[in-house]
């Protein structure tokens, strides 16, 4: 028997031709902060989370930021390192891509071609920096800040981040302060 | 089955002081106990090393739950996911700001000695001679020469590595082969000779970590992740380096969850009997008996120890004979310095994380052209140069592909330093015990109340400027300054309260360690410290607790104590 919430996701698909039908974004923010954080963690938010991710820091001649699992990342740090206000913002922000994406392009986010996300992306990017200019100390983060600081920290501080797009000696065993450059080499993880 | 209560030396705690203690007392054929207040660390066991940062939900970073339980140590950068087991529980173990004190502690075998800095430096009479000098405090009653083989005794046991600079200000030891300056390093070194005509120096941090295998461990591996503990002993701590030369002798019981309460006192000898624990684990009391005792429960820790003890003859704890226990506390004043860019050598990088940066040994208040300052003592820089990756913000599209593989390249080189500062010993700095709060087990607490004052604030104000004024000289570029802001304890150099002297009247310990009023008690660690100096003090605590324990066994074969 199919139960209300897989009914809400499947009127949600079909509605928006999306894959965003988890129950965020169905209830979105009628409901406590601590509710909406956990339905962060479900399948489609953290694949969704991992496409925006994606965007930021895209695969290129290295993976990029979905490989890297930084739509699963983001949950766990909203939930554990932000204070209530901040995970309203982020959850409300993440409900409001949608919109924005169809406002700008007619369309859901997903079906963007590279390109435009990448406009979508940099606009948000000049936006959120010009918020938090000017925010007040006591106002709540933007959303796209957020999503772009834990973009940035998940990816480079996995394995596929740190291994890949990054180099990374665990155990070095010596010391050369004298160590040959070359353009395009990649830099020391840590 | 009864447990053995009677030891010929007993050693309370286990980090740098209470290590050696227990090495040197074994060593000479004591049967030592070494009392620890928290659980056993095991050495490679109980580390962090083999995790990668990855493996970590939050990666390292801190999460409210972990602000909530850590109200201090998230005051400053120790409080992280990756070692967190080897700080305090602050619930447990609670403490009073009369002024704000920040205090990092670590309760388990080893204590500080597995997360401290490692920096190694000797206190030459410029430290040893200073009180005397200007009169602030009382002066030390001893010179450089009671402590440089000592000195020389510790270095070549705990492995430091460093160069022998040959400088007035900052006497050489024995070390190792010092670690490599990278190619920025070297060069502005050079020129920062020239441009000081030989009275300023970049040297090479003088580090326990060692460069070359040493007793049994293996040579520092260049991870620079010290702080998770070193599965090749890489760096000096208790269970790399003095624990098992201590078990080896056969003569050593260490005792984990044992909370010294007190020293019991004899009056009608005037010496210690032994002390009374609390098993942290089953609040049962206990008592443990011996000829001599070693306190080393970490500065003000020890402190806590004396005051609690001998309540009956002297209200105020063992020591306090003086009006000076819990007197004249110290600690090192830093958080500030500057930085700037380095330009070219974009065909130069490093490989390895060494695990130590320069040093920039004291120069106020000493060379001709820097006499005339309006505060006394001084203070020294640590820093380095490195780099960095590309930081991506200034860039017209800060996301997408482009912008990240340009992240994942290194940017600029940059050199910055970090000063650190003598704090003078003002009698008003003090610590007492305050006996409406309790902690887990029922023990009164500590009250910090100590400030710094006009002579740090003024050293401050030159400790910023005159790092900026040098990197320019040398030709850095955008230098600029930063002050983070002190608080006291911020430091992790606790001193004092307990302070060595030549005089009953106006100090707690006598020229070798022993407390005036209880000969066969010696305090070996940084409660001893009768000035701060500005260079990192557990080296010093090292040497001063090996010559202490030399001491005591002379004196037992005498009959003295």
């Amino acid at each position: 028997m199919m139960n209300r919430r897989e009914a809400l996701k499947r009127v949600a698909f079909i509605m928006g031709g999306t894959v965003i039908g988890s129950s965020l974004f169905l209830e979105g923010c009628k409901r406590k902060a601590t509710k909406d954080v956990a339905a962060l963690f479900e399948a489609e938010t953290t694949d969704y989370l991992g496409e925006l991710a994606e965007a930021i820091l895209p695969k290129t001649s290295t993976p990029g930021a979905k490989e890297a699992g930084v739509g699963a990342f983001i949950p766990v740090m909203i939930r554990d390192c932000y204070d209530e206000k901040d995970q309203k913002a982020f959850v409300e922000g993440l409900i409001g891509v949608e919109d924005r994406a169809k406002k700008e392009f007619k369309k859901g986010f997903l079906e963007l071609t590279p390109e435009e996300k990448l406009q979508f992306v940099n606009n948000y990017d000049k936006e959120a920096k010009e918020y938090q200019g000017n925010k007040k100390e006591e106002d709540a983060n933007h959303f796209f800040t957020m999503l772009k600081q834990l973009t940035l920290t998940g990816f480079f501080t996995s394995e596929v981040g740190m291994k890949q797009a990054l180099r990374y000696v665990k155990i070095p065993g010596k010391f050369d302060g004298n160590y040959p450059y070359k353009k395009g080499d990649k830099a020391w993880a840590i | 089955m009864v447990e053995n209560n009677i030891y010929d030396a007993i050693v309370i705690g286990s980090g740098i002081s209470g290590g050696w203690a227990a090495k040197e007392l074994t060593e000479k054929g004591l049967k030592t106990i070494m009392l620890e207040r928290g659980r056993n660390v095991e050495h490679v066991k109980d580390y962090h090393a083999n995790k990668d940062v990855w493996e970590y939900p939050h990666r390292g970073g801190r999460t409210k739950q972990m602000e909530a339980d850590y109200p201090v140590l998230k005051r400053d950068y120790p409080l992280n996911e990756k070692n967190l087991d080897f700080w305090v529980n602050e619930k447990e173990s609670p403490y009073v700001e009369k002024k704000r004190f920040d205090w990092f502690r670590g309760y388990h075998v080893g204590g500080r000695s597995l997360m401290w800095g490692r920096q190694s430096y000797r206190f030459g009479d410029l430290d040893f001679e200073a009180n005397a000098k200007d009169g602030h405090g009382v002066d030390w009653p001893i010179r450089y020469a009671d402590i440089a083989p000592w000195y020389s005794y510790a270095e070549k046991w705990a492995g430091i590595s460093g160069n022998r600079d040959g400088l007035d200000v900052l006497p050489d030891g024995d070390f190792m082969p010092a670690m490599p300056f990278n190619i920025v390093e070297k060069d502005l070194a050079e020129r920062l000779k020239k441009q000081f005509g030989g009275s300023r120096h970049f040297i090479m941090g003088r580090t326990a970590n060692i460069t070359q295998p040493h007793t049994g461990r293996i040579n520092c591996q260049y991870q620079n992740q010290c702080w998770l503990g070193c599965n090749f002993g890489g760096y000096f701590s208790t269970q790399s380096s003095t624990l098992p030369p201590a078990m080896k002798t056969g003569n050593l019981t260490l005792r984990p969850f044992s909370i010294v309460t007190k020293i019991i006192y004899d009056k009608d000898t005037k010496k210690a009997k032994g002390v009374e624990i609390v098993d942290a684990e089953t609040n049962k009391t206990y008592e443990f008996f011996a000829k001599v005792i070693f306190v080393c429960a970490s500065a003000f820790n020890s402190t806590w120890v004396l005051m609690n003890s001998a309540t009956d003859v002297w209200e105020g704890g063992l020591g306090s004979s003086s009006g000076e226990l819990g007197h004249n506390a110290m600690d090192h004043h830093f958080r500030l310095g500057a930085s700037g860019r380095v330009e070219g050598y974009d065909d130069k990088y490093v490989f390895g994380r060494r695990p130590t940066g320069l040093y920039v040994p004291r120069f106020v208040n000493i060379a001709s052209d820097t006499k005339q300052r309006d505060y006394v003592r001084g203070f020294g820089y640590q820093g380095g140069a490195s780099r960095g990756r590309w930081s991506g913000e200034i860039a017209e599209m800060a996301v997408g592909g482009e912008w990240k593989d340009a992240l994942c390249e290194p940017g600029n080189w940059s050199i910055g330093f970090t000063a650190f500062g003598e704090i003078l010993p003002y009698h008003e700095n003090r610590i007492f015990l305050d006996k409406d709060v309790k902690d887990k087990w029922g023990l009164p607490v500590l009250a910090m109340d100590m400030e710094i004052k006009d002579n740090e604030n003024k050293m401050r104000k030159d400790m910023t400027e005159e790092m900026k004024a040098m990197l320019e000289s040398i030709g850095v570029k955008d230098v600029g300054t930063y002050d983070g802001g002190y608080n006291f304890g911020m430091g992790i150099h606790e001193m004092g309260t307990a302070r060595m002297g030549l005089d009953p009247k106006t100090s707690v310990l006598n020229k070798h360690n022993q407390v005036w009023d209880a000969t066969n008690v010696y305090v070996t660690d940084g409660a001893c410290m009768t000035s701060a100096g500005c260079v990192n003090p557990s080296l010093t605590y090292m040497a001063l607790t090996a010559r202490a324990v030399d001491h005591a066994v002379s004196e037992l074969k005498k009959g003295n104590i």
